[in-house]
């Protein structure tokens, strides 16, 4: 079988503007957590969040002008997909099919253009509060005015794998699968099967997201997913401990190249490790919640382990996904020791979400480039805020400080809202 | 495929789209000529280039539900966006098809769903409260009001409501399919990706049964102005059932439209095993992209050419030995000449038969690869190709073989269904369909 292995990693988080420094912060187990800026939030549920504070595309392209008017979304992923195409340096290889080299992302939909959105809806509409209607001819009569083209545009999900090839060269299978907090995940999954069947032999995988905006903290408000520890931001993401209460929203992108492994090996390639496990499996239960003893996480977390040959004590570390809410924390925790018996108390277990927040649609792509990191500098990242762990969580999630060890094989969980579970190895790779 | 793979047949249909609901009305109106573009009556527009669509009226999801389902569907129904009731219900209908209604005929952690899905748009009115509350009547918007007393007034769900993901979510939990599931959001390209894929699921072994397809509604005010501002959308002031017209000199660009079509993809021997019938076998596949950096499609459709040869190849088949060509045709002036330039490169000397389904719907977008592989399927099993309907005056710059006017019989029941994106985003399909399957 055709082998894949990573071959260039770039991302963008709410810790970092970089791989090293993201890297940096997250074995210091700083928050990137605080008050949200980027729109007035006062007197929302929740008034905080992880934000790219600094960020900046022009730091990271010579032609950041262009995409001025594009989405974060965009902005992130073309800043990650830049770094992890020059890690690579792929671009360097003059060997390369360009359509042999594909694009698959997991990435959010684009932001909704919300001051222009309420405006519209507003002087469209019949009435006032309860019972108020918009008149929808004068709706898109106005629309057509006022809505900013390329702010519509950037909405669509698949939108970013298109500026991504457009902008690399990549004219090979180009695909964007959304799938809630597993996204990034499942669209590495995919990428790497793509490479392995022989449908390409580099793919640009990863994710992108941000739903620190008006619209998006809403929505998770009203589910009541989110911490509303607003008093105490750098404390309020806490994996596992008995006072979670809820998610914080992170934002950001992580990006790969995946590569199969003779083509990277003969173009002298830097190989980072290599996926070898990749579960995928649906809980089918409910929209709202995962199902209560982790069946479908249990499922995929298995799956993940026969299709790399590799046995639970195998597995020297664990990026939950973690999240911070109450039942995810427990039922993940569930799932881990039906997947490892005995042995889910010996591995070491931790939640990068307790820093960086949840990128939700990219929080995969992220965490599958920490698990490499690990793997590369034989340290693992800790779960800050876990002061009192629930009793319900009793593993080794890591707590407050990185830890040393030798990892050679990582696995990392990801679970989307609806039920979608997915989980990858990675592998050190050693010939 | 390749040698080593599992082979993938069809064994289920399910179909909700403007010219019928149900593989056999569909294809009567396909056969029949009859389009299902008309004046939008859904709600009142104003302004838009164009004021027709393709829409699915008196469209009931209940209509079709599994009968031991009806009770969950009926509830489950307030969380639904139109776009996810379209796919539930040609879900249900084709699982029924496939003679999968009852539980317990296959093993639920073998059974898996991928299809293509777009961005949903919030229902308007659902925000309008909200929205007012918390704006003057000048128009300034006070997000200290929205924070305190406008979120308070949405509905607790409405998030769930409008994710992409939800299409295939209700469906997994209504069927109870444990095994894979994905969604692809690559607007034209994306059901045939997601078809491409479940296929590849069952291919390697993962599953042995994938419901695959997509579903999409632009009957939406917000998604109707998004795509006059993003697409050349058809200005046509004539009889409304002509204003798509694929590969006509006339053409002036698109039609929005809405539906869902289905496939149920099933290991052959377990389809064999178990007697189900067997509509066609998806043979191969192929993605490309020409994306270009200033925007927009490459002309000369670089992407669609490479995804044609990649899923030829895929099939081990030449381009003599397909039967025909089931083409985009969005009646988008630049993109149906690059489409028509890819299929001629590919194809050379070998004049295959063209044709293109959006005249009769308009663009089903996220849903359009699905529901026009099956009008392609349903015609190579009944022996005759749909025409491009609206096609009187063919651009003599496309040079195709058109099939125009009425149906064309054929007896080489193997064809290529290709999507193109407005970001030269392509996905073909190899089919083959069993005309003794009918």
């Amino acid at each position: 079988m055709r082998r894949v292995v990573v071959t260039g990693m770039g991302m963008v988080t709410p810790v970092g503007r970089d791989l090293e420094s993201t890297w940096g912060a997250l074995l210091e187990g700083r928050s990137g957590v605080g008050r949200i800026s980027l729109f007035d939030a006062e007197t929302f549920p929740t008034k905080i969040a992880a934000e790219a504070r600094d960020f900046d595309l022009a730091a990271y392209v010579d032609d950041a002008d262009r995409w001025a008017d594009h989405c974060r979304n965009t902005q992130f992923a073309i800043a990650a997909a830049r770094m992890a195409v020059d890690h690579s340096g792929i671009e360097q290889y003059a060997g390369l099919d360009r359509a042999r080299f594909g694009v698959y992302l997991g990435s959010g939909e684009g932001q909704q253009d919300f001051p222009r959105f309420v405006d519209l809806v507003n002087r469209t509409s019949v009435g006032r509060g309860v019972g108020a209607q918009v008149d929808t001819a004068a709706f898109t009569r106005g629309g057509l005015e006022t809505l900013h083209p390329i702010r519509e545009a950037e909405q669509e999900p698949g939108t970013p794998a298109g500026h991504l090839a457009s902008i690399f060269g990549a004219r090979g299978p180009n695909a964007n699968c959304l799938t809630a907090c597993a996204a990034s995940s499942q669209a590495i999954g995919e990428a790497v099967e793509l490479i392995r069947r022989g449908d390409a032999d580099v793919m640009l995988s990863g994710g992108t997201h941000s739903m620190i905006h008006p619209f998006g903290v809403t929505g998770f408000n009203l589910l009541t997913a989110l911490s509303t520890r607003n008093d105490e931001p750098a404390r309020a993401s806490r994996p596992f401990d008995r006072e979670r209460d809820g998610f914080i929203l992170g934002e950001g992108s992580g990006m790969l190249i995946l590569e199969e492994l003779e083509h990277a090996k003969a173009r002298g390639a830097t190989i980072h490790g290599e996926v070898v496990g990749y579960g995928s499996t649906a809980d089918a239960f409910r929209i709202t919640d995962s199902h209560d003893e982790g069946r479908g996480a249990i499922a995929c977390m298995r799956e993940a382990l026969a299709e790399a040959g590799l046995n639970p004590e195998d597995v020297d570390y664990i990026n939950a996904h973690g999240t911070s809410t109450s039942v995810n924390d427990s039922v993940e925790t569930l799932a881990i020791k039906k997947t490892f018996g005995e042995t889910a108390y010996r591995v070491p277990i931790s939640s990068t979400k307790s820093m960086m927040g949840h990128l939700i649609a990219a929080a995969g792509s992220v965490e599958a480039i920490v698990c490499l990191l690990t793997i590369r500098d034989g340290v693992m990242p800790p779960t800050i805020n876990l002061e009192n762990p629930d009793p319900e969580c009793d593993l080794d999630y890591i707590p407050h400080a990185a830890r040393r060890k030798a990892v050679d094989v990582a696995l990392t969980n990801s679970f989307g809202f609806g039920g979608q579970n997915i989980a990858l190895i990675l592998r050190r790779y050693a010939g | 495929m390749l040698r080593s793979e599992r082979r993938v047949v069809i064994t289920g249909l399910g179909i909700v789209s403007p010219i019928g609901v149900g593989p056999d009305a569909y294809w009567s109106a396909l056969s029949g000529g009859r389009g299902g573009v008309d004046t939008i009556r859904a709600f009142p527009v104003d302004g838009l280039p164009t004021d027709v669509g393709g829409e699915v009226r008196g469209f009931d999801p209940k209509a079709h539900a599994l009968p031991r389902l009806l009770k969950s569907l009926r509830k489950s129904l307030k969380y639904m966006a139109r776009d996810i009731q379209l796919a539930v219900a040609a879900a249900m209908m084709a699982v029924t098809d496939a003679g999968l209604a009852e539980p317990g005929r296959v093993d639920p952690t073998r059974f898996g769903v991928d299809l293509g899905a777009g961005l949903i748009s919030s229902e308007l009115n659902e925000l309008a409260p909200a929205i007012t509350l918390s704006s003057t009547e000048s128009g300034a918007f006070d997000y200290r009001t929205w924070g305190r007393e406008g979120i308070p007034g949405i509905e607790p769900i409405w998030l769930l409501k409008y994710l992409p993901n939800m299409l295939a979510c209700h469906i997994s939990i209504l069927i109870d399919c444990q095994g894979p599931s994905n969604t692809i959001t690559q607007a034209e390209a994306a059901s045939n990706l997601a078809i491409a894929e479940a296929t590849r699921i069952i291919a390697r072994g993962r599953a042995d049964i994938m419901i695959a397809g997509g579903a999409d509604s632009k009957i939406h005010p917000l998604s109707l102005v998004r795509m006059s501002l993003l697409e050349q959308m058809s200005r046509w002031r004539g009889e409304p059932s002509q204003a798509c017209k694929p590969f006509d000199v006339r053409r002036d660009g698109w039609v929005p439209g809405e539906g869902a079509g289905i496939l149920i993809l099933e290991e052959r021997e377990h389809a064999i095993k178990r007697g189900a019938p067997i509509y066609g076998e998806i043979l191969g596949f192929g993605s490309g992209c020409d994306a270009r950096p200033g925007g927009g499609i490459d002309p000369e459709g670089v992407g669609m050419e490479i995804a044609l040869k990649a899923a030829l190849k895929d099939a081990g088949l030449t381009p003599a030995e397909i039967g025909h060509v089931n083409a985009h045709g969005a009646a988008s002036p630049v993109s149906d000449l690059a489409e028509a330039r890819a299929i001629r490169r590919v194809f050379g000397d070998a004049r295959v038969p063209v044709t293109a389904l959006k005249g009769y719907m308009g663009n089903l977008v996220s849903g359009c690869g699905s529901v026009e592989l099956i009008g392609s399927l349903l015609g190579v099993n009944r022996g005759a190709v749909p025409a491009v309907l609206n096609c009187e005056q063919p651009d003599p710059g496309c040079d195709l073989d058109l099939v125009l006017g009425a149906t064309r019989p054929v007896d080489n029941p193997t064809f290529i269904k290709s999507n193109l994106t407005r970001h030269g985003q392509a996905a073909a399909l190899v089919v083959r369909g069993n005309p003794a399957a009918n």
